[in-house]
């Protein structure tokens, strides 16, 4: 890859990142189709380099989550059980599955994706559901609301279903290089009796943990270009520094209208590229 | 049961430090990359990562930073065990313990 090609992709990574730490996302919904449809690279390799930008986004924004205060590590410890095994299996699927497979499946990604930002509305709860009596472990955390500053104390319930549907988000991780915090923030807000932003941040917290077991199986494998996850991670740790500034500033609402229309767009080129109908084969 | 503040106080220098260390090595490789006139190259393997940096091989650094950065989110777990093990918090070295075997499973099968 010519040195001007790798610095373009590392520049357009920084969206990527920066997207990803406003909404809580890896930023593999970004890194895979401009790495596929843009420079028509082999969409193996575009998993694996995506995995490495998912670590970057998450690791980059969760040192500065976790000083808010609003990520919950043991509830995200408690979910990687799951997260992390379902990873393995997918990435495992990813590595002997056909292109044209994976190119339909991110495409479906991609309007369930675009679905769930444009619907996603915070579920609330009265102190009597919050509470959490019973459960198999006590993952109750309290946080400081840096908008109102409220102090905001919650109990986490349904923590068997939790970890079921966290498998799923695992899964989608490893076999689709994201980091499958679409899933991940509903399951924890409408299962589990989170709150939003606790949830976003935490999600983005236990994204580094769910793709690198995808990203070790890559490695394994042979299937990461060296030049091509360093310019991808660089990109994104920075779109990630920039994030966390922009989330104090700004919200992240008006952002996911648009993002959502551009994900439909992007799923239907997928399509196309899946039947040769984009770029060559 | 350890304070969600001792665990951010772990949790947090980790993931800085591993952030940094993998961004250096990540930019020493590029550049030594660009220098050299070449920017194709495939992940080195884990044991011929310390011959090759000898060499000032770009790819060995890249490979280097990468391994790092996938190695950061794996210690702040080993970091979290450490304080649950300190404390004493019986379910939550379980749940640790449970989620670096499936990082060692992950491990073992990448290398199959």
């Amino acid at each position: 890859m010519e040195p001007l090609v790798l610095l373009l992709i590392a520049l357009l990574c920084v969206s990527a990142g920066t997207v990803g730490a406003l909404m809580g996302i890896g930023g593999g919904l970004i890194i895979i189709p401009l790495l596929t449809l843009g420079f028509g690279i082999p969409m193996q390799e575009a998993i694996g380099a995506s995995l490495i930008g998912v670590i970057a986004t998450s690791t980059g924004a969760a040192s500065k989550y976790v000083k808010q205060g609003l990520t919950n590590i043991r509830l995200a410890l408690f979910l990687e059980m799951s997260t992390t095994i379902g990873s393995i299996v997918g990435a495992l699927i990813a590595v002997y599955t056909d292109q044209t497979i994976l190119f339909l499946l991110f495409s479906m990604l991609l309007v369930y994706s675009g679905y769930t930002m444009l619907r996603r509305t915070e579920k609330l709860f009265t102190p009597e559901q919050a509470e959490a009596e019973g459960q198999l472990v006590d993952l109750s955390c309290q946080y400081m609301d840096p908008k109102d500053s409220c102090q905001v104390s919650y109990g986490v319930k349904g923590q068997g279903k939790g970890l079921a549907y966290s498998s799923v988000a695992g899964l989608l991780s490893g076999l689709l290089g994201v980091g499958g915090g679409l899933v991940k923030v509903p399951v924890m807000n409408v299962c589990m009796c989170v709150p939003l932003k606790a949830a976003t941040a935490t999600s983005n917290f236990m994204i580094g943990v769910t793709a690198l077991t995808g990203a070790i199986i890559f490695y394994g494998h042979g299937l990461l270009d060296a030049y091509l996850c360093g310019a991808v991670a660089l990109g994104t740790f920075a779109g990630a520094y920039l994030g966390t500034i922009l989330m104090a500033r700004y919200s992240a609402n008006e952002l996911r209208k648009w993002f959502s229309v551009l994900l439909f767009l992007v799923a239907v080129t997928m399509v196309l590229k899946a039947f040769g109908l984009w770029g060559g084969p | 049961m350890p304070s969600q503040s001792t665990l951010c106080g772990v949790v947090r220098p980790i993931l800085r430090w591993g952030m940094v260390l993998s961004l250096i090595l990540m930019l020493i490789g590029l550049a030594l990359g660009v220098i050299a006139g070449e920017q194709e190259a495939t992940v080195v393997p884990l044991e011929k990562i310390p011959f090759q940096l000898m060499e000032m091989d770009p790819a060995a650094f890249l490979t280097l930073g990468i391994v790092l950065l996938i190695a950061t989110p794996l210690a702040r777990v080993i970091g979290a065990l450490c304080v649950f093990i300190r404390e004493r918090d019986r379910k939550f070295i379980l749940v640790s313990m449970a989620v670096l075997l499936s990082v060692f499973l992950a491990v073992i099968l990448g290398a199959a």
